[in-house]
């Protein structure tokens, strides 16, 4: 292979590896943290060693030869954790969680530009090796010399260990040259007895006992004869390779016994022709005849099974495996899908305008495959939203470190699935409302003593599907708010009048206003005034919305709904004049008409009577400028927003309607209430209501008059 | 410190085994082995109470096992659930699913369905 290929394949690779490298890093970060949690659970051991084990291994793969070095070095504390050679601390879980940093740095220094500190590694080097018990520090060092030669790819051997007959007058145990065999991999081994003569001949201090062994390992051939080293001399010792990853491994059965056992030289191929036309079970027949004796035929019958079940997981596993598709194809992908449900809707308004039957039915047939597709390119893009709460357990565990504090993350319905792109803004919001728990909500162990707490405070972060939404509660049982300092500085900063009336769910609203903060003191972790009206704004970009509700005392509860995607919605289209509006359907409670008996005015607020319920309305005809003649009978579409009713008045309903969403690009960013648009069938364009933000516009323009 | 005592209990010699039985005493427990073959036809190996071992201690009832079997004697073993014994059985490949080389299927010591890891 040329230089050039090599270069271009390892580039490939390496873009193959991205997203693997982030979601080890990940594991590895949820398998210390479970481990903090039960420092002495194996399983949680083994799931640590294996992040790193893979991270060093498929890193190597990659071309990253530090990360892969620096990932064996904290790979090789983890075997003599596993080993019982040393004891997980909380210093150790810290040094590799920084390990764990420093290795995302080192990837992000590749993938994303950004440069990482190469002499950390270095640094976290030695503070392990600080911490190791005597011993173990040289054989960290040692590692990181060999690590490179140590991984080949995986493969299965044939070893026969036959040692000196006094190899234990010689002070060695064959035993534990076994033992080591099995540090390499997966190891089955049988002893071979049929040397051993009856007690009157037998000299008990010599070993009669030979071993067959088979060894699936990436360790190669040289680390298996390594181990014998000091016994090579007087011993027989013969390894074969019988199977090798991508090499050996062409189909997914393995040799039959007699083949198995003539390689081996246990039997030659004329006895197998001899017995091959008897109906018995060939070993039986080896046995009876005495070719081959009991233990050899069980040592090939081990092997044939041994690569058998192996070669078989390798097919599952490769027949089960998902694919890595890009992201951006995915979004492409989305966004065709948009562009024919546009045409398919166009498609159903020309065929049901014309006069064809035929064309109608194949438009109805369209019709019913667009929304399958649409509906399976949407799932696609489902993630589950553990994938970014689990990212928040380190936040927490760091977080309260940082500030005295003890805190449990709690965390439930993280299978919950949502889009991607949802779930990507969704992060930066959740870390605001998350540190404003620990730094606001959560007490000090000592505070939360004296008023008869667990010194632990728990936050609570819970995901559920609620409709066509997904709602995100976080619950904390801290100190609550205050609704009057609150109230207090409502007043102080002009946004509520002194004899205001507020409810509590009014007042706790109105943390969520622009520069609102009731921290006297400005932290590192928040409380600089700014972040809870990002918050809100970032939730309604999302088509989201967000609600507190708290007990002074007895702790905080937000409350998100967001949908489900971003990318196609359930529309409600109406329209005014020639131009058409989309409500998004989630939101529509009610239809009715508007009668002058029903509407009254109170000041600047326009009511409707809706079977004795009071109802404001909006007038879009005014709000939005429009000259167009008001039609004889208007419509009014009932919206419901944080559980209040708000009515807008249209000239007619059309009706549901598949909304492929549209942004509006920059220039039309400043417009409110209006969050994005639709191509419809007839190719006009449908703008998106913001329907939220509309009632806030109205509401921000009354208190002003 | 080993070990090895001989009883008759129920017609059978019972050879109890205790403590440290490595190399430097299977000549006592051969020697022992041998005499209990001499006096009955069914031989008890008791392994329950051994605390170190290594593989001189499985060959040597192994041969005493075949060495009955040619004598039309019996020999059996107790105390296999004994932690260290059957760690060493399975770490050294003892345990197998078809009987050993001098023995029917059914009276091999090893035969276990218990795979070596």
């Amino acid at each position: 292979m040329s230089e050039q290929n090599e270069t271009f394949d390892l580039d490939v690779l390496r873009e193959m590896f991205r997203s693997e490298a982030y979601e080890l890093l990940a594991e590895l970060e949820s398998a210390l943290l479970a481990l903090e949690e039960s420092p002495r659970d194996k399983d949680v051991i083994s799931r640590v060693f294996r992040a790193l084990h893979t991270i060093k291994g498929s890193g190597g793969a990659c071309g990253f030869d530090s990360i892969s070095r620096f990932a064996h070095e904290v790979e090789t504390v983890y075997d003599a954790v596993r080993n019982d050679k040393m004891v997980v601390t909380r210093e150790i879980i810290n040094l590799t969680l920084a390990a764990r940093d420093q290795v995302a740095a080192l990837f992000d220094d590749f993938y994303k530009k950004v440069p990482a500190e190469a002499e950390v590694t270095e640094q976290i080097i030695n503070r392990f090796r600080s911490v190791l018990p005597e011993g173990l520090a040289p054989a960290i060092k040692h590692t990181v010399e060999t690590v490179k030669a140590a991984e080949e790819p995986l493969a299965t051997y044939r070893i026969r260990f036959r040692p000196a007959r006094d190899i234990f007058l010689t002070g060695t145990n064959p035993q534990l040259l076994l033992d080591e065999l099995r540090t390499l991999g997966t190891c089955r081994v049988i002893a071979q007895l049929g040397d051993i003569p009856p007690l009157e001949t037998l000299d008990p201090e010599l070993c009669y006992i030979y071993w067959d062994v088979i060894l699936t390992t990436t360790r190669g051939v040289n680390a298996i004869r390594d181990i014998f080293i000091f016994v090579q001399d007087t011993s027989e010792l013969t390894i074969e390779p019988i199977d090798i990853e991508g090499v050996l491994s062409e189909d997914d059965g393995y040799k039959k016994l007699g083949e198995i056992l003539v390689e081996r030289g246990d039997l030659s191929p004329a006895d197998i022709q001899e017995i091959a036309s008897e109906q018995k079970r060939f070993g039986e027949i080896l046995v009876e005849k005495g070719l081959v004796n009991n233990d050899r035929v069980e040592a090939a019958l081990t092997e044939q099974q041994h690569v058998r079940d192996l070669r078989r997981e390798r097919q599952r596993s490769d027949e089960l495996s998902s694919i890595r598709v890009p992201s951006n194809k995915l979004d492409k992908l989305v966004d065709l899908v948009g562009e024919l449900v546009t045409v398919q809707a166009r498609l159903t308004q020309v065929a049901s305008e014309g006069t064809s039957a035929l064309l109608l039915t194949i438009s109805e047939e369209v019709e019913r495959l667009t929304a399958e597709l649409r509906d399976n390119t949407m799932s696609i893009r489902m993630l589950p939203i553990g994938t970014i709460f689990n990212k928040f357990k380190r936040l927490v565990r760091d977080l309260s470190q940082n500030l005295g504090k003890s805190v449990d993350l709690v965390m439930e319905g993280a299978d919950t699935e949502l889009d991607k792109s949802v779930i990507e803004k969704l992060h930066d919001p959740l870390v605001h409302l998350i540190r404003n728990c620990i730094d606001h909500g959560i007490e000090m162990p000592e505070d939360r003593e004296a008023h008869d707490k667990s010194r632990q405070g728990t936050i609570r972060l819970s995901a559920a599907h609620s409709g066509a939404h997904v709602v995100i509660r976080i619950d904390d049982d801290g100190a609550g708010m205050n609704s009057e300092a609150i109230r207090r500085k409502g007043i102080e900063k002009g946004m509520i009048a002194h004899d205001a009336e507020l409810s509590d769910k009014e007042l706790y609203n109105l943390v969520l206003s622009p520069g609102f903060s009731t921290a006297s003191q400005v932290t590192d972790v928040s409380g600089r005034g700014v972040g809870m009206d990002v918050v809100k704004q970032a939730i309604e970009a999302l088509r989201g919305t967000i609600e507190i509700t708290s007990r002074k005392g007895a702790g905080t509860t937000i409350i998100m709904s967001l949908p489900l995607t971003l990318a196609i919605i359930d529309g409600f289209l109406t329209r005014i004049g020639d131009d058409h509006f989309v409500f998004p359907l989630s939101l529509v409670d009610e239809c009715v008409e508007l009668t002058a008996a029903q509407s009254q005015k109170m000041g600047e607020r326009e009511l409707l009577n809706v079977r004795g319920e009071i109802v404001p309305y909006i007038k879009l005809r005014e709000r939005f400028g429009m000259e167009s003649e008001r039609p004889a009978i208007e419509q009014v579409v009932i919206a419901k927003v944080d559980n209040f009713r708000v009515g807008f008045v249209v000239d007619h309903v059309v009706g549901g309607h598949q909304t492929v969403i549209k942004n509006l690009g920059k220039m039309y960013k400043g417009v409110e209430g209006v969050s994005g648009a639709t191509i419809l069938g007839n190719g006009s364009v449908a703008l998106i209501l913001d329907v939220p933000r509309l009632i806030q516009t109205v509401e921000r323009e009354e208190t002003n008059t | 410190m080993a070990d090895i005592r001989q009883a008759k209990s129920k017609g059978r010699e019972v050879v109890t085994v205790s403590g440290l039985l490595t190399v430097k005493n299977a000549k006592t427990l051969k020697a022992t082995l041998s005499k209990a073959l001499q006096n009955a036809s069914e031989i008890e190996v008791n392994v329950e109470h051994i605390d170190e071992i290594d593989i001189t201690l499985a060959q040597l009832i192994c041969s005493a096992h075949r060495t009955a079997a040619g004598m039309n004697k019996q020999v059996t073993i107790t105390g296999l659930e004994q932690e260290r014994f059957s760690r060493l059985l399975v770490q050294s490949g003892f345990f197998r699913h078809i009987g050993c080389h001098d023995s029917t299927r059914k009276s091999c010591l090893w035969l276990h369905s218990q795979d070596a890891p």
